[in-house]
């Protein structure tokens, strides 16, 4: 692993700026940083596992060639997660008709990182966290994206902006319409 | 459910959303990239900038000969042209991003809505189909000549768009020359439809979807752009030509 001079490991611009200048594995390091999220990315947009490793490789190869036209001193999370949405993206819509995974809470309830509830409590809250995961899964594709972007992958509403190349405005609107429907369908489940 | 609990559950949930495995990118990115380097790209485009440059020079030199001006100005066609200046090298359609190329036949079998095209402009010197565009977004690229200036950066001359299912509309319009210094929008009628002149090298444009939505389209070409809709289906010409100039091109559509 490159790392400074002091031994901390380099920040994303350190190495964007040594990638740019074609040194290959400071950009393998930001591969290995941001291939998860970027995998999650996709698998939310093509829900296939194996379209999401596509559409990922393929970003970061073509993210390497476009490090030219990266403007230094932007965060490069969210430009590489633009992209890998567009390959996602293009990849859902010439693709023909495929099974399509949901997302699943998992099977084992550990406990969420909160203070352990007690075992009925626990069942209660597994039993509704797996039915909000499938209310999100029915959502129309661009709630879902939204919802998924936010909540699940942890980004901020302007990430997901720049992400999904929707004004901030829209993100904003859209989460909180996608929130009404998610609430009503949960009230409605009872 | 108040709306703070049900963010509370989103987050909870997404602690323990079963992911599938992720894939080690490492070996097949860097198979793909092998001993590549984006620097090459920078460095070529450092020489072009160069070049332009040292071409700008000589045409600022020879115009200050009043004898001289008349005719390089003809000849370099200034007044259309304007000289790049953010450094990059011209950039051909094919870096546009404006899908796949194909023929005009395969482009008119690929989508539902009928193709038309600009006599004014002829026969384009490529079209492009973009399938991530809902319905399809067809491109007709036309390069450049002494009656159509090249656009700044790119070899080309007009750009000319056609794709369904938006509405072009002045608030959405609205909000994005709003962000953009220098741009501004006017209203013009095109062809007896409602339609949008933006001036003044906008970036981005914008659109309404069907479902109220705005979305935001980058414009290929630093220049001006005629945006309208007929049919169902919406228009773009993208081009340094004068409004007058591009509201021609849009009448001699079939």
């Amino acid at each position: 692993m490159i790392t400074s001079v002091e031994g901390r490991p380099l920040g994303d611009d350190e190495l964007v700026d040594l990638a740019k200048r074609g040194d290959a594995d400071a950009y393998m390091q930001l591969v290995a940083r941001h291939q998860r999220l970027a995998q999650r990315v996709a698998f939310v947009i093509t829900r296939s596992t194996a379209e999401a490793e596509d559409a990922a490789q393929e970003a970061f190869v073509k993210a390497y060639y476009a490090l030219g036209r990266f403007r230094g001193g932007a965060p490069f999370k969210p430009w590489l997660l633009r992209i890998v949405t567009n390959e996602a993206l293009n990849r859902v819509r010439s693709a023909t008709r495929r099974t399509q995974l949901a997302l699943r809470v998992e099977r084992l309830d550990r406990p969420s990182g909160d203070a352990a509830p007690s075992p009925e409590a626990a069942a209660t809250t597994a039993d509704e966290h797996r039915r909000l995961v499938d209310a999100v899964n029915r959502l129309g594709e661009k709630d879902r994206l939204a919802i998924s972007c936010r909540y699940w992958l942890d980004l901020s509403e302007r990430e997901t902006a720049e992400i999904l190349g929707w004004p901030r405005g829209t993100v904003k609107s859209r989460l909180a319409r996608a929130l009404g429907r998610l609430r009503t369908q949960m009230e409605a489940e009872g | 459910m108040s709306m703070n609990d049900l963010e509370h559950s989103l987050t909870s949930v997404g602690r323990r959303i079963e992911w599938p495995d992720d894939a080690d990118l490492m070996r097949s990115v860097r198979a793909a990239i092998g001993d590549h380097s984006p620097r090459r790209i920078t460095l070529a485009r450092g020489l072009a900038y160069a070049a332009t440059l040292a071409a700008l020079v000589m045409a600022v030199s020879l115009l200050s000969f009043p004898g001289v001006r008349t005719a390089v100005a003809d000849f370099l066609g200034i007044g259309g042209v304007r000289i790049d200046t953010d450094g990059s090298a011209p950039t051909p359609a094919g870096e546009l991003d404006l899908g796949e190329r194909m023929s005009l036949a395969q482009a008119r079998d690929s989508v539902a809505f009928e193709v038309k095209m600009p006599a004014a402009l002829g026969p384009p010197d490529s079209v492009w189909l973009d399938t991530g565009v809902s319905g399809g977004q067809v491109a007709l690229a036309y390069e450049s000549s002494p009656d159509l200036p090249a656009a700044p950066g790119t070899n080309l001359g007009a750009l000319v768009t056609q794709f369904p299912d938006a509405e072009v509309s002045d608030i959405a319009l609205k909000k994005v020359t709003g962000s953009q210094p220098g741009t501004s929008f006017e209203p013009v009628i095109v062809e007896g439809e409602q339609g949008f002149w933006v001036s003044g090298e906008p970036h981005v444009i914008a659109y309404l979807e069907p479902d109220g939505d705005i979305r935001n389209e980058t414009v290929r070409l630093a220049g001006n752009v005629l945006l309208w809709e007929s049919d169902g289906v919406t228009y773009r010409i993208e081009s340094t030509l004068s409004k007058e100039e591009a509201l021609a091109i849009a009448g001699s559509l079939d």
